[in-house]
């Protein structure tokens, strides 16, 4: 009976599908969604009905994780929504290359080399910061193919 | 002089009254400046007269007469009585001699003129006032219409300037003296002005009302109406009430007309009533005097007071306005304006003659009975009328609402009443309100031409049994008062829609075509009447039991009864009828002829869910109406409460019949609780998509665990399996009042299970599950790895909304039990958010989980286990302080995100903290000292570690902003001395945040904040009486408050909020009291302001100790209202 036997998980890491299929009334504030082809978080949920005795539908507003624009949709209550595979992971940072390539530590030690600095005033803290030779986490924001650091925290004392 | 300055002004006006487009932003503030600069001048009397005199713009005389109004108040008490009195000769001539004066500057001198009257009978007691009354009935008796128009206004400014006294402060004057001038005015003026009124618009209105003459009637009558509300509020009543009393004046619902013995020989000269009744009749079709003329009939519909001597003049003075009235509305077709004031004089005739109703004449009660029922008809169609146009005024549906408030009554006291009265009249109202709601040809549901439709339902929307709640409470009484009748109608009405909705089902599963419009309607139209039968029904079976033991009526309860011993009721049939909701009542012999009617009703509506239940089996749910699903729910949920397993003890009598079928040990109990159980578990499988459904259904499931005997019921009934599988596998499609709902459910029958061995086996059953899942899901050896993986998360947020469940059905005595198998769980969770910091849902659900835990279960836990609570709660708060401290983000909704954190770590904290107050543990103390943790420094501990993540940004969301300051208040009041042991950094943040909060956010907020000045202050004064040395960390709020007041940056209604804080401030520190005062007076530049203001601060503290006891302080509050009318009609604001 359970839905989740149908449904087919894989990991965002495998490349075969960046989102997975779950039922509209099971999502949740604060959670995420794929609305207009972007994953968004969900910052409003209502829901509404056609006429005293019709079925519910459900609106949802969400913010694009990436870009932050505002997306809106609305789906009947019983449907099927895509919802993204999202991962936000912390990295230590421990270099800056030449052409502006982060070095980053996953927990396990291993390193990747393929994220840039961000744009923006993000950026400009993360390299000030960076030189001021403090030690910095990332965090590192993944969905739908695109990966991007979304934020810093300046590491004191003991965390892991 | 006044040359200049009118030329200024008349330019400054031009500039003001010009369109924008036609000046500057510079020139338009420095028009302003110059009228603001005018308000201030001084002594401007001769000034004003002369600018009245001199200019043609309506504007500058406006602002003149304004100018005039404020200087007065604020220098009355250094005027020459000559002077005032000649300014306000001048001022009454000069209306008088001007009759082309724009309206609103004439009204604007009248209530200078008026409040000159009022201030001037403070001291001569109305001595004054009696001769401009004089004059101004020789204004009206000269027949010239302009000016007798002008001695109605001057009469209305008067009363409208006495009427009030609380909201009227900004004459300059103290309530007391407000209060004492209008009860004078009452005494020695009012009864004239009525007196005066009526004779008047009897002369007026002997022939045919001349059609030059409307204005004046008009206001006369609303002079007349004005006498009639006027709040004869006893002087005994505290200030508080009065103010009420008050504010009801100003809105519709005025107060009683409660007269002393003076007005007999007015009001109760027969003559009154006739001319009110006889004046409305000719003017009722008039709008603009029908509205007064009909208040003027419902407040002498209210007559009461020590002006009725006894019940012989009472009963003839409610004769005589009935016969009055009964000759009204038998004669007249009632237009829709006249609807609510006709149902407001049969309510207020109700309510204020109830005792005396049966005193009179039989064939004037039954002929008002009539009467009352008929219009109690005519208003409901009204009603449904208006609803199915959509119309935005509900005339109808207010009158039929007062008018079910009247039968309320009523039926209260049905048996001071001829019985059939009552019966009959119950019957024919509930007849109509049923047709009303049915489609034809049973009803006539949409007369207005509108039916169903297609529009967009926001599911905020209030739903039909809240909305109507009152309504239908009172027709399910009118039911219940004719049970014979009631019952079985409904249950013939209902037994008829569903089977022709099964047919129509049927049909539908038939044809695998799409469906046609024309059926679809059809089908709709029966989901609305089966809708409203099922509304019906629940309303006439079950009371609303909120906050009470829900019992069986006594009227269903004998009727029930009465049948069988009538020998009607056939229980073998009744419970074959009962048993077999899958068959109709006709395939079942007897049902018809011998069923209870009783249990008929009930069983209807389990057909009802039958049908819905294989509409579900043959995949048809789309086809269903959650709307219709949720009143039976909610008809179920309520029916539950009292005929399922009733308690025999509550019951005088009770009828064997409905104990057979659902009593204690029945099998008709046990069938019926199964019963129950599927339709809920059907409906949360099915309609997990509807909020509203599943949100009733859990209500429904939560109410069948409610008491111990329900609860075992539900144990045997054999499908507690499915709810624990529901409840506790994977189901990561269930919204979340199911998952939560269904823990709770299963908790909270763990409270009934006794016997210790059946007990942990129970726990084994429903906790370990959860456990296990949890243990699965965070134990495995790459769990390290994996925990990023979305199954895994939702597997996380899953099993926590399951704890969360848990803890919201934990009662006192499954407390520990129940705590010690979760805790192995809870101590997990700090490193789970360490974890998850990056995902907020989950980081969310650990803060509510333990906001839950804190909230349920604290208070029975004993120290022990309360220590481990706050061992995890505080390595929780630290933990989440750790992620997210010194982290930048590019996400917008960062701060939304930030806010929903702190507000569940401050109810957290919140939580904790009550665990000080509120310990229901019975558990002694600890022997050593050192184990004993308590709950504040437990707090105060975990506010220091949120203190650095607030900021006065977050304060800015009003909700947030509200726990903080609750939160701050609430230790500040139970543990002074612990907030100034806080670390200087802290400490510092706190107070600035209690600054800022007294002016900052409204209301609620200033109030606390003044309640966290005073406790602290209160606090440093006791400290200091001990001995130790003073805390001066408070003296800058004394300061600071008495700036706020004096320049009314604390809005008036908080004034008395602030004047114990200040008190206790000033006890604190004299000394930098007399300082202050002393800075206030040095910044004075004129010195006649500064002598007044030394009067005034000499006056605030004078006979006053300052040593915080009770009578002092309330001294000081009473000085201190004063000191504020006084100061704040003199110091001018900058």
């Amino acid at each position: 009976m359970a839905d989740i036997e149908d449904t087919h998980f894989e990991t965002g890491d495998s490349g075969a599908s960046v989102t997975y299929p779950q039922q509209c009334s099971a999502l949740r504030k604060n959670g995420f969604v794929m609305l207009k082809s972007r994953p968004c978080k969900i910052v409003e949920m209502s829901t509404s009905k056609t006429g005293k005795h019709g079925h519910a539908k459900v609106h949802l507003v969400g913010i694009d994780i990436f870009t932050s624009k505002k997306y809106e949709d609305i789906c009947p209550s019983t449907h099927n929504m895509d919802v993204p595979f999202v991962k936000r992971e912390d990295y230590q940072l421990t270099d800056i290359s030449d052409d502006n390539y982060l070095s980053l530590m996953a927990d396990n030690g291993d390193i990747r080399e393929d994220l840039k600095i961000p744009d923006g005033e993000l950026g400009i803290q993360l390299r000030a910061d960076f030189d001021a030779g403090k030690e910095l986490l990332c965090t590192v924001l993944k969905a739908c193919g695109e990966e991007v650091v979304i934020a810093i925290k300046t590491n004191t004392a003991l965390d892991k | 002089m006044a040359d200049q300055v009118l030329a200024e002004l008349e330019a400054a006006a031009q500039v003001i009254l010009a369109p924008p487009n036609l000046i500057t932003g510079q020139q338009r503030q420095s028009a302003e400046t110059v009228f603001l600069n005018f308000r201030k001048t001084k002594s401007p009397y001769q000034l004003c007269r002369e600018i009245l005199e001199r200019s043609s713009v309506d504007y500058v005389l406006f602002e003149s007469a304004g100018l005039i109004k404020s200087a007065l108040i604020r220098e009355w008490v250094m005027m020459q009585d000559e002077d005032i009195r000649s300014l306000r000769q001048y001022l009454l001539h000069y209306i008088i001699s001007k009759p082309q004066l724009a309206p609103f500057v004439r009204e604007r001198i009248l209530q200078v003129i008026a409040i000159m009257v009022k201030r001037g009978s403070v001291e001569d007691l109305g001595r004054d006032r009696g001769q401009i009354l004089n004059e101004v009935e020789g204004l009206i008796m000269t027949g010239d219409l302009r000016r007798q128009l002008l001695g109605c206004s001057i009469i209305s400014a008067l009363m409208q300037e006495y009427a009030t006294t609380v909201k009227s402060s900004d004459v300059g004057l103290a309530w007391e003296v407000h209060f004492k001038a209008k009860k004078q005015f009452e005494i020695s003026d009012l009864k004239r002005i009525f007196k005066f009124c009526f004779g008047a618009l009897g002369e007026l209105t002997k022939e045919e009302i001349q059609e030059a003459l409307l204005p004046l009637i008009k206001h006369l009558l609303s002079i007349t109406e004005g006498v009639l509300v006027w709040g004869y509020v006893s002087p005994h009543l505290p200030k508080r009430l009065i103010g009420v009393f008050e504010s009801a004046y100003e809105s519709d619902s005025s107060p009683a007309l409660r007269l002393g013995p003076m007005w007999r020989d007015v009001i109760l000269d027969p003559n009154v009533l006739d001319l009110f009744f006889t004046l409305y009749w000719k003017v009722r079709t008039n709008p603009q005097l029908a509205h007064h003329a009909r208040n003027c009939l419902v407040q002498l519909a209210t007559l009461n007071g020590l002006v009725i001597e006894s019940g012989e003049v009472e009963t003839q003075y409610l004769t005589s306005y009935l016969q009055s009235f009964l000759k009204l509305v038998s004669n007249i077709d009632v237009i829709d304006q006249e609807a609510i004031g006709i149902s407001n004089m049969v309510r207020k005739v109700i309510t204020f003659f109830r005792a005396t109703l049966t005193s009179l004449p039989e064939d004037i009660l039954r002929s008002f009975m009539e009467q009352m029922t008929r219009l109690t008809c005519l208003f409901a169609e009204g009603a449904a009328q208006e609803e199915s146009m959509c119309a935005d005024d509900c005339l109808y549906m207010e009158a039929f609402e007062h008018l079910l408030e009247a039968w309320i009554i009523v039926l209260s006291e049905a048996q001071l009443f001829p019985s059939e009265f009552c019966k009959q009249s119950s019957a024919q109202i509930f007849n109509t309100y049923l047709s009303c709601h049915l489609a034809p040809p049973d009803g006539n549901r949409g007369a207005g031409g509108k039916e169903l439709n297609d529009e967009e339902i926001d599911a905020t929307e209030e739903n039909d049994r809240d909305k109507f709640k009152e309504q239908l409470q009172t027709i399910g009484n009118f039911g219940r008062q004719v049970p014979g009748h009631s019952l079985p109608l409904l249950a013939r009405l209902l037994e008829d829609r569903t089977n022709r909705l099964s047919g129509q089902l049927n049909r539908m599963a038939d044809q695998s075509q799409p469906m046609s419009i024309s059926s679809s309607s059809l089908v709709e139209a029966l989901y609305e009447d089966i809708h409203w039968l099922v509304l019906l029904a629940g309303h006439v079976l079950c009371m609303d039991s909120e906050g009470e033991v829900a019992l069986v009526p006594s009227e269903i309860m004998r009727y029930s009864m009465d049948q069988t011993q009538q020998g009607q009721v056939n229980v073998e049939t009744t419970m074959r009828l009962l048993a077999s909701p899958q068959n109709s009542l006709s395939d079942i012999d007897g049902a018809e002829q011998s069923a209870d009617h009783v249990i008929r009703l009930i069983s209807a509506v389990f057909r009802l869910c039958q049908l819905e239940k294989i509409a579900i089996s043959a995949n048809l749910t789309n086809m269903l109406s959650p709307e219709l699903s949720s009143s039976i729910v909610w008809f179920l949920h309520r029916w539950s409460l009292s005929y399922l397993l009733p308690i025999e003890s509550f019951y005088s009598e009770i009828s064997t019949t409905i104990l057979q079928a659902f009593g204690a040990d029945t099998p008709g109990a046990l069938w019926t609780v199964s019963f129950l159980l599927e339709k809920i578990e059907c409906n949360i499988n099915v309609f997990k998509g509807e909020p509203n459904l599943i949100k009733e259904t859990m209500r429904l499931l939560i109410t069948l665990v409610e008491s111990q005997i329900k609860s075992d019921c539900v144990l045997k009934s054999g499908r507690l399996c499915n709810l624990v599988n529901l409840a506790t596998k994977d189901r990561f499609d269930l919204p979340q009042a199911a998952k939560r709902g269904l823990m709770r459910t299963l908790v909270q029958i763990g409270t009934a299970v006794q016997d210790p061995s059946s007990k942990q086996q129970y726990w084994a059953q429903t906790l370990q599950p959860l456990d296990e899942r949890f243990k699965q899901l965070t134990g495995s050896s790459n769990f390290a790895q994996t925990y990023h993986q979305e199954q895994i998360r939702l597997g996380i947020i899953d099993v926590l909304e399951s704890f969360v469940g848990v803890t919201q059905g934990v009662q006192g005595p499954v407390a520990e039990g129940v705590f010690e198998r979760i805790t192995p769980v809870l101590n997990e969770l700090p490193n789970l958010l360490s974890l998850y910091h990056n995902y907020q849902e989950i980081v969310q659900l650990i803060l509510e989980l333990f906001c839950e835990c804190t909230r349920r279960m604290l208070c029975y836990l004993p120290q022990g286990d309360s220590i481990r609570i706050y061992e995890i709660c505080l390595r929780t708060i630290q933990t989440y302080a750790r992620c997210n401290t010194n982290r930048t983000t590019v996400e917008n909704t960062a701060e939304e995100d930030t806010f929903q954190d702190i507000l569940l770590l401050m109810q957290l904290l919140t939580n904790l903290l009550t665990k000080e107050i509120i310990d229901c543990s019975h558990t002694e103390p600890a022997g050593n000292p050192e184990q004993n943790v308590s709950p504040v420094n437990v707090f105060l501990f975990g506010l220091n570690i949120i203190m650095p993540l607030m900021t006065m940004d977050l304060l800015k969301f009003p909700s947030l902003c509200l726990e903080y300051f609750k939160m701050i208040t609430f230790v500040c009041e139970i543990h002074p001395e612990k907030v100034f042991d806080l670390p200087v950094e802290l400490l510092s943040q706190l107070l600035a945040s209690v600054e800022l909060g007294l002016f900052s956010f409204g209301h609620e907020i200033t109030i606390l904040c003044c309640d966290i000045i005073q406790v602290l202050a209160k606090h440093i004064y006791t400290e200091g009486r001990k001995g130790r040395p003073k805390n001066q960390l408070m003296a800058p709020f004394m300061n600071l408050l008495m700036n706020l007041i004096l320049s009314r940056q604390i809005n008036s209604d908080l004034i008395s909020s602030t004047s114990i804080p200040l008190y206790y401030l000033i006890c604190c520190y004299q000394e930098q009291y007399q300082q202050l005062v002393q800075s206030f007076l040095a910044a004075q530049t004129d010195p006649r302001i500064a002598e007044r203001l030394t009067a005034a601060f000499v006056q605030l503290t004078a006979c006053i100790e300052l040593d915080t006891e009770r009578p002092q302080r309330l001294r000081f509050r009473d000085n201190f209202d004063k000191f504020i009318v006084n100061v704040q009609g003199f110091l001018m604001v900058k």
